[in-house]
Order: C-alpha cells, then structure tokens, then sequence
C-alpha cells in the first residue's frame, strides 16, 4: 500500500461535516508528519488539521468545499509516483486501474445522502429514506439500530418524535419577512437546547443576592488594575465565587457518565457568550471553558475570560477549548431590565448553571433599618435527576453567603 | 353448504364438474384410468375411455397429442403424475405451447391445463420431488398457479380449465389429505388472486402449498412477539402484486418462502420485482427460503435441506433486526 486517503477528521461528537476553508500546501507538496495542513472549519470552531504521515499531498477537496466527515479531502502517497498511480482512477473519462486496488476513491460530496462508497456511507433502509425526505428530515448523524448500524424506521421515527418542531406559522402574505438560512451554527445550538430539554429533568431556582459590598469589593480591586494586570470585572468575581460554592457541594459539579455519576475535583466553568451570526440577523452562543477555577487568582481568571471572550468573537475557539467543562455560568447582567429571573437551559453534560441578572436597587431591611441595597437575580439551573434539592438548597445557601460576604472569597 | 373434502377430492370434484360442464374437456396421462392418485378415480366409469385417456410411457407423445387437441378446440388436461416429468418434454410444454398464441396473431387459443403431483417432504427424491412452478414461470404466455387448500384446489382448477391460456396448476402431494371446506355450489378462484391466510402487521411471508401451512405454523408459535401476515399467492402467473404491495405498505418486511431451489427460481423474481415497485416501502432487505442448489436428496437428508418451520422463523427474525 502506498497511497492512503486523508479523511475529513470528526472533531465533535456532534459533528457531521466540515468545511476546508484553507489548505495551507498544494497538490504535489512534500509534507512532513504533524505538519499543518489545512484548516478545517465546523459548526462552531476552526481546527487546524496535521498531516499523519510523512509523503507527498494530492488534494481532492477545494477551498470552501463542504465535506461530510471520514471522507477523504486528499491523498497522501508516499511518492509522486504513488499519487499520479491515483490519479488515473479519479480520472472520470479513465477506467479503473488495475493497480492498487486498497484504494476508495470517493468523490467528495456536499451532500452526504448521495455519498455511496464505503468510506462515509450512510446505511439506511429504502423505507427510513423515504420518510426522512418527506419530512424533511437530514438523518445524518441518527444512530441505525438494524444490522450493521443501519437505519431503520423506527429510528427515523424515534428521531422525528424528539424533533421539537419549531412552530410551522406560514408568514402571511401581507406580512413582510426576511428569510435566515439556518446556520450550522443555529442548528447545532438548536439541537443541543432541544437534547437539553429532552434528556434532563431541569428545573431553575430563583432567588436575589445582596451584592451591595461585593460591588465594592469589585471596585477597591478595579482600583487596583495596574498592580494586577487586570481590571477584574464582576464576571471573574462570580466565577471565582461559583468555583468555591461548588467546592462547597461537590455533587452539583457532577455529570452523567455511563453506569456511574463522575464527581469532577476540578471546577471547569463553561462561559457563554453570544456573538452575532454570519448572518448578521441572529447571534450564535459560544461556550468557552475556564479550567481549574479553584486553583486560579481573580487577575488570571480575568485574562483568560478576556482571551476567549476575543477569540469567540474572531471565530477562534477550538473544540477543545470549548470541551470539558463541568459546571456553566450565564449572565444576562446589563442587556436584561432589573431584577430579571430566568430559566436557563443546562449546558452539554453539565449538572448545573448558575445565572445572573441584572441588579436592582431595593430596599431592605438591614440591622433593623430599611436601607437601599443592590440586589442581584440569580437564576440557578440544575438536574433533578442527578442532583436533589437538598444539595441545591445547600448550593443556592452557599452561593448567597458568598455574594454577600465577600471576605469569604479569601477564606 | 359446505362439506369437508380431502384436497384430492376437491380437485377431483372440480375434474369432473369441468367435464360435465363442457364435452370438450377431456384428461390424458399415465394410469389415471387407474388412477395412482385418487383425482381421477372412476372418472372412467363415468366419462368413458375417450375422455380419460391413458398413454403409453411417453410424455411428448402424450403432450402433442394434447396439444394439437387444445388448436382443434378441445380442453385436455394433462396429467404428468409427477411435475419432473414435464422436463421430458420441455421445448413443447414451455416454448410452443407458451407462444403460439402470440406467434399465431393472437388467434389460436391453447385451453390447455397441465398437472403433475410436485413437492418434497415425502422423502421421494430428485424428479419426483421438484418443483415446477419457478420453470413454467419463466415463460411468457402460460399461467402457473397452485392451491394451497381444498377450497382453493376445486376453485382453482375450474378456473384453470375454463381459461384459453395454456394453465400449469401442479398440486403439492403433502397436501392430498388435507381436508377443508369445499362449497356445494359451483365457484370459481379466479387465477392472479392472492390471498391472504393470515393477517399481520411486522412482516409478510409469502409461501404457497405446504411451505404455507409451515409459515401457518410459524405465525402462530410467534403470536404475541411478532405479528406475521401470511400471504399465499395462489397463482405466480399472473401475479397478484397489488395485493402484495399492501401488505408491504402496512409491514416493510419481507420473507419469500419457495419450496423450489434458490438460483433464478420464483422467489427471486418476486424479490426483484418488489426491489423494482415497492423500494421505499422496504425497512429490511428481503429474505428468501428456499432449496440450495443441489439435487433434492431423498431419505433422511431431505428435511435438512428443504425449507421447514425452523428456517421460515429464523429468516423472519433476521429481517425483524
């Protein structure tokens, strides 16, 4: 064997195609092992891919090409020689040669449906098929419970069962619309909001924090920016306090795994932040991960949630930056009215979510006194199913202790 | 009225009405005078030597005969005892017979009826054991069907006989005795009508003769786990494929069950057929049973190697994954 296909890689569970926005060789470079290659761009994040082997490149995959993922974009040969013995079978007005007959050679397909080589096809039974196309339904990605792992009805319609249909109001025709074509990006947010909802037992509790001195708190550290090297914003101060109250209750740390429930020693926060779309009609959420909070000092919290607020909004974050996470933080701080409470929606695998609002100024009764305190809404967001609500109890109690006692943050 | 009639003497019954019916009709073959299987017992006494008429050993003596008997207007049924034995005299049995009508500018009818005992099971081996059906089949201008009961036997092979197209009607000989309702008065089953002998909503077994009362037995021991229509074609030319495609519609599963061997034989037609109009309905690929390709043994080793119970159930639980 001389001649190996070079696959478009699978970079997330949920991935199902990519787009090569760029190779960075041509066909017929030399290219060594671990040598970039190309990048890769998926539903949320650009992926630098590697050569896996030592040879020479014949690229069959074009800049802006979409291409279903195990499917080869390129071949690589251990000579020129070996590449040119390929080219003749790619060759649409040539036979299949007779040499190496290891080789697959696929055309790459925008669309996978129509991808019928063995590299990348889809099994599915006629039936299945044909209930998909007429609702409409892109089965890439369903998992096929008949022999092989093909796809039978049952699973289309399991799937189409879970599908929460968006509301199908036909505009009316006086009405005027602007079309959005739905992003990868919209989709994949909509599908995880949807799993979200499905496979959890979630429900959100709401409460308000006296965050009064923590602002004050916020600000002596502000007016301490050039010793820091940061100026700490409220959101570092709160992820610092949502690592130490889940410190507090170990268990809303937690996630789902397999047959055991896996208690994470660290706390990864995932952090969302919206940013406006490739349309520029709607927003995409993008969840970078902060790691090991617990061991992080407010001013290295505060550059790292600087760099992945810049890098969500260049397009920059990887899959593995946006991947391990354990436990989410969401604000809608400053865009929601005062004293707003929500219901967020859980997060990937994540057991809980922890949501702030914006404050409100209210008054309360304080030593006796009624005085005017800054209130902050939270949101929190948990599991049922793995978390009950004594732990939650404990968890909203040590949340609130924390945000109104900022002296606990060095405690 | 009904009575309960053995399936022989349905086919006999439908016989002798037929040639009452019409003078035209008149049965040759070997010993039916005799009459080795019941169907033709007495027949002579009552119709006389000329209109059951016994031939020397010689199956194309006995065929042409026939035959040119059909062009003059007559209604032979010809009695091959055994369905290998048609082979002998296959190039008339098939080719002409099969096209004349069409080579003859569709004015020369051949209302001729061919019948042979067929089917294994018995133990009897090679060309007294095979199927003839899937052959006749392959030929254009003749209609094969084969009854699966008494009431469909008598039905069947009046139908047969009233046709001007040349009509292959084996009967499968493990059915002989089986008794069933028979009707008093005349009928008729109109050839290319299936039917279905027992309903289901997981998977269609299609199976005939008695490869249906096997799929009968095997629907019934699965009763409860896997809801299994049973669908007896009756007549595989013409065939009933409309009924064929609604039963798909409700079960997308599909097993062929064809006591005949499995290279170019009916069921693979069928299967070819329902790849060709009912594609999208198909949520498993279709599963046939049938004999392997090797001469039907006799003795013990035939019920290893011939479809059976064990066969039709696994193969239904194989398109059920």
């Amino acid at each position: 064997m001389s001649t190996v296909p070079f696959l478009m890689p699978k970079l997330a569970m949920a991935m199902n195609e990519g787009t090569v926005t760029q190779w960075h060789v041509a066909t017929g470079d030399r290219i060594a092992k671990g040598q970039e290659i190309a990048t890769v761009e998926t539903e949320k994040v650009a992926y630098e891919v590697e050569a896996p082997q030592d040879g020479f490149i014949r690229i069959i995959a074009d800049e802006g090409a979409v291409v279903p993922v195990e499917t080869p974009i390129a071949f690589i040969g251990q000579s020129e020689a070996d590449l040119e013995g390929n080219q003749a079978k790619v060759d649409p007005t040539g036979s299949v040669t007779e040499t190496e007959p290891d080789i697959v050679m696929p055309v790459p397909q925008v669309d996978a449906l129509a991808a019928n080589s063995d590299v990348g096809r889809i099994k599915i039974t006629p039936l299945a098929k044909r209930i998909a196309k007429d609702a409409g339904f892109d089965y890439v990605g369903v998992k096929g419970s008949g022999p092989g792992g093909r796809i039978k009805r049952i699973d289309i319609e399991t799937a189409l069962a879970a599908r929460v249909s968006a509301p199908q109001v036909p505009p009316s025709a006086d009405v005027p619309t602007t079309l959005i074509p739905v992003s990868d990006s919209r989709r994949f947010i909509a599908e995880r909001m949807r799993s979200s909802l499905r496979e959890t037992a979630q429900l959100s509790a709401n409460w308000e924090s006296d965050i009064t001195d923590l602002l004050a708190f916020r600000k002596s550290l502000v007016s301490k920016e050039e010793l820091l090297g940061a100026r700490i914003s409220m959101n570092a101060v709160l992820a610092k306090i949502v690592a130490q109250a889940a410190l507090d209750v170990p268990i809303v740390n937690a996630q789902w795994d397999g047959d055991n429930i896996r208690l994470n020693k660290t706390v990864n926060l995932a952090f969302a932040v919206a940013v406006p779309n490739e349309s520029g009609l709607d927003s995409r959420l993008l969840v970078p991960v902060i790691r090991d909070l617990e061991s992080k000092g407010l001013a290295q919290i505060q550059t790292e949630l600087d760099e992945a607020i810049e890098k969500a909004r260049a397009g920059q974050l990887t899959a593995a930056e946006m991947s391990g996470s354990t436990i989410t933080f969401s604000s809608t701080a400053g865009l929601a009215p005062p004293g707003c409470t929500n219901t967020p929606i859980l997060n990937g695998s994540n057991a809980t979510l922890v949501g702030v609002s914006t404050a409100i100024e209210r008054p309360v009764v304080k030593d006796g006194q009624i005085v005017p305190r800054t209130m902050m809404p939270i949101s929190l967001t948990f599991d049922h199913a793995l978390v009950d609500g004594e732990p939650v109890a404990r968890f909203a109690h040590a949340l609130h202790e924390r945000l109104e006692n900022p002296a606990l943050l060095v405690a | 009225m009904t009575r309960q009639l053995p399936f022989i003497e349905a086919i006999r019954e439908a016989l002798r009405e037929e040639m009452i019916h019409d003078d035209k009709v008149f049965l040759v073959g070997q010993d039916i005078r005799g009459a080795i299987y019941p169907h033709t017992k007495g027949l002579v006494d009552e119709f006389g030597p000329d209109r059951v008429v016994d031939t020397p050993i010689s199956e194309s003596g006995m065929y042409g005969m026939a035959s040119g008997a059909a062009l003059q207007g007559y209604r032979p049924v010809v009695d091959f005892m055994f369905g290998g034995f048609t082979y002998v005299t296959f190039s008339e049995a098939t080719v002409t017979t099969g096209q004349q009508y069409f080579l003859h500018g569709s004015k020369s009818n051949m209302p001729l009826v061919i019948t042979a005992g067929v089917g294994a099971g018995m133990r009897l081996a090679n060309d007294h054991s095979m199927a003839i059906h899937g052959t006749f089949a392959h030929h254009p201008g003749i209609k094969v069907a084969m009854p699966s009961t008494p009431y469909d036997a008598k039905g069947m092979f009046k139908a047969a006989i009233r046709d001007n197209s040349p009509v292959v009607i084996p009967w499968h000989m493990a059915l002989m005795m089986d008794k069933g309702e028979v009707p008093d008065e005349d009928y008729v089953v109109p050839l290319g009508k299936a039917d279905i002998k027992r309903e289901g909503a997981d998977v269609t077994v299609v199976a005939n003769s008695q490869q249906l009362k096997f799929a009968l037995q095997v629907a019934e021991k699965l009763d409860g786990e896997i809801s299994v229509e049973v669908f007896d074609p009756r007549s595989f030319v013409p065939f009933d494929m409309d009924l064929l495609l609604t039963s798909l519609a409700k079960t997308s599963r599909l097993v062929i069950v064809d006591e005949d061997w499995e290279s170019g034989g009916f069921a693979a037609t069928l299967s070819a057929r329902v790849m060709e109009q009912g594609f999208d309905l198909l949520d498993a690929p279709v599963l046939r049973v049938t004999f392997p390709n090797m001469p039907i043994p006799g003795g013990v080793l035939e019920p290893r190697v011939m479809p059976n119970p064990e066969r039709i159930e696994a193969a239904i639980r194989a398109v059920m994954e």
